[in-house]
């Protein structure tokens, strides 16, 4: 009788040592798994934003050379990279019908922009409209 | 005992999932910290990065040209002329030297070299020069003639004319110059 008390006191206490081990196990893997996919799924974030920015600044890149205005910098001097950062800060058309029109790509950061000229290639087909040009095939 | 055994196993436990978090990170360097990196790294995409990530590289040197300085004596032939100004790396162009004062013969200061701009590309502006230069640089690129470049070169150094030369540094080497 006294035994069978005892026993009934002991069950009423709590979590036994491997109940608290197994569970904290648990809740660490958990964890583990949850702060993964959210890792995947930033980095998912940032490859779509990079990929939606990189299509703008070929679209303007296009619209740019289709009308002669010349934008692309030289690979020595910063290729892809620096003519978004020239695209983000705008080019004005000077003269012909689209005169004082302005063209820009703005709100991709410095430290964005890298990632971004991951996806344009600069398409040297023609000496007089060269361009960037979206590449989603690109691997980062 | 038992409270040192819990804390214990939390430790370990947290610190395999901050390696597995780690290892699964890609190998980024910036992400290998583990669990913390990334919950921090979550926490400021939530709020915003208000943290000084340091100072950037700077590629560009922060010269400026000088002016020659020359000082004409009175009574001889012995006028310097002026050193004329060492080329900056970067910023504003060097002051031209002035004429030396009341010497008879002193040759008057060599104006100074201009600063030549941030890093190696000189300010580019609407004329040939700029046009050549950008020539070249682009014919270096893809292996075509210099001449054959001309044209467009010339058009983009009136487009990137549009710009100051802080601007067109920034453009080339991003805002951290």
């Amino acid at each position: 009788m006294t035994r069978s008390c005892q026993q009934a006191k002991r069950s009423r206490r709590g979590f036994s040592l491997l109940e608290l081990l197994v569970m904290i196990g648990v809740i660490g893997i958990m964890v583990t798994i949850g702060v993964t996919m959210l890792g995947k799924l930033s980095d998912r974030a940032e490859a779509t934003a990079a990929k939606s920015n990189a299509q703008q600044m070929g679209s303007v890149s296009a619209s740019l050379s289709g009308l002669g205005i010349a934008h692309v910098i030289p690979e020595s001097l910063g290729g892809t990279e620096a003519t978004c950062r020239l695209l983000r800060r705008g080019i004005q058309i000077p003269d012909g019908p689209m005169q004082g029109s302005y063209f820009s790509v703005p709100g991709v950061s410095d430290d964005d922009m890298p990632s971004v000229a991951v996806y344009l290639d600069i398409s040297y087909k023609d000496l007089y409209v060269l361009r960037m040009v979206y590449n989603a095939s690109a691997n980062p | 005992m038992k409270v040192f055994l819990v804390i214990l196993t939390m430790f370990v436990t947290l610190g395999s999932s901050s390696a597995y978090a780690g290892d699964k990170s890609g190998g980024k360097s910036e992400k290998e910290g583990g669990i913390l990196n990334a919950i921090g790294e979550f926490l400021t995409s939530v709020f915003g990065d208000t943290g000084d990530k340091g100072d950037k590289p700077n590629g560009n040197g922060n010269g400026w040209g000088s002016g020659g300085n020359p000082n004409g004596d009175d009574d001889d032939d012995d006028d310097n002329a002026g050193t004329s100004g060492t080329s900056g790396t970067s910023g504003t162009s060097g002051t031209s030297g002035t004429s030396g004062s009341g010497g008879t013969s002193g040759t008057s200061g060599t104006s100074g070299t201009g600063g030549t701009g941030a890093g190696s590309v000189p300010p580019i502006q609407d004329n040939d020069s700029s046009a050549e230069f950008l020539a070249a640089q682009i014919a270096a690129d893809t292996g075509w003639s210099k001449e054959k470049m001309i044209p467009y070169s010339t058009r983009l150094a009136r487009t990137l004319s549009q710009l100051t030369a802080k601007e067109q540094a920034e453009v080339f080497y991003g805002s951290g110059s």
